[in-house]
């Protein structure tokens, strides 16, 4: 039994260092069996330890894509603002215009009075001029405007008025009044001659809207 | 070569890790400058709403103006204008004349003028007053454009 053992252990080393002479004598053996080796190593390397790193590594890389894209936004952004002050600061005087055009608020009393100077200018009489609801202080509550009309995001506050006078007078009324800093939509309106103590005078009655932005 | 693989890889996610770093501090930094400008922004914004309303609403040039002014020039002399009126784009004109002749005119000159869809005859009558003069009323459809 003990003999057996012996045996063997001394064929397997002569087989080993066979091997192993071979190895040694053999260029090509030596170098493919590095090869196999480092191959080997590698895969155990990059299945236990690599793995995990590239992984994290190929994470990494993404977030990285995703955040300089998000960085070229904001300077984009930054640069936009820039931009966009200087043209606000150039156009200042003009955008103060633009706030009466289209106030804050419903700001009835100012339209009147814009009226009252071109019913002033233009020598014709009021018959009647109407305001439609319009929240003076505080948050409406329901939609007092209709808003079909204006474009979007306008809200309008309504308007009647009726007026008499020649044609002359009673058109260039019409006029200036359609070109009012603060615009106006022609929901309706109507023109009508009559003849009163002797004398043929024109009765225009109109109806529309004028906006404001909240 | 293997340990070599192995160092740049960890080299790589070290650089990784610190750009990551650097990028987080940047974002944060122009998060703020753009956190700044939050008013100005919503002030500007205001203002871009508020010219679209007003170049909306101005786009179309003395509607009402433009239509009396229209219509009158197309009169014949011989028809006395009463009265216009426009709903939406519906336009009713009324007026006086003394020969049937004068209607056909005022239409005839209206239909080239590319200013409506469609114009009719909607009444036609002898005045009560005086019996010599018809009244007439014409009932006009705007063009969309227009």
């Amino acid at each position: 039994m003990a003999l057996g053992w012996r045996r063997g252990y001394l064929q397997y080393k002569r087989i080993f260092l066979d091997i192993a002479s071979i190895y040694n004598q053999r260029r090509e053996v030596k170098a493919f069996l590095e090869l196999l080796l480092s191959l080997g190593a590698i895969a155990i390397f990059g299945m236990f330890a690599l793995r995990p790193t590239l992984l994290t590594i190929a994470n990494l890389y993404r977030e990285i894509k995703a955040k300089e894209e998000m960085v070229a936004k904001l300077n984009q952004k930054a640069q936009a603002f820039v931009q966009a002050q200087t043209t606000y600061n150039q156009e200042r005087s003009t955008l103060e215009l633009l706030s009466f055009a289209i106030p804050d608020k419903p700001t009835p009393e100012l339209f009147v009075r814009q009226i009252e100077g071109l019913v002033g200018k233009h020598a014709v009489e009021v018959l009647g001029l109407s305001i439609g609801k319009a929240t003076l202080l505080g948050t409406s509550t329901e939609q007092e405007s209709a808003k079909s009309l204006l474009p979007s995001d306008a809200s309008s506050i309504s308007f009647s008025l009726s007026t008499k006078g020649n044609y002359l007078s009673l058109s260039s009324f019409l006029s200036d009044l359609e070109s009012l800093r603060r615009p106006i939509k022609v929901d309706t309106f109507s023109v009508n001659a009559s003849e009163t103590e002797g004398e043929d005078i024109l009765i225009l009655v109109m109806t529309g809207q004028t906006p404001y932005f909240k | 070569m293997t340990e070599l693989i192995v160092i740049l890889a960890f080299l790589s996610r070290f650089w990784l890790d610190a750009r990551t770093t650097d990028l987080n501090e940047e974002i944060k930094q122009k998060q703020a400058i753009v956190a700044a400008s939050a008013d100005f922004e919503k002030e500007f914004r205001l203002a871009q709403k508020k010219l679209k309303i007003y170049s909306d609403m101005t786009a179309k040039d003395k509607e009402a103006t433009n239509l009396i002014s229209s219509i009158s020039s197309y009169l014949p002399p011989e028809v006395l204008l009463v009265s216009v009126s426009q709903i939406g784009e519906e336009v009713q004109v009324k007026g006086q004349i003394f020969t049937e002749r004068a209607i056909a005119q005022f239409i005839a000159n209206l239909e080239p003028s590319g200013l409506f869809d469609e114009i009719s005859l909607s009444q036609v009558d002898t005045s009560q007053k005086t019996q010599a003069t018809i009244v007439f009323a014409l009932k006009l459809i705007l063009k969309e454009d227009k």
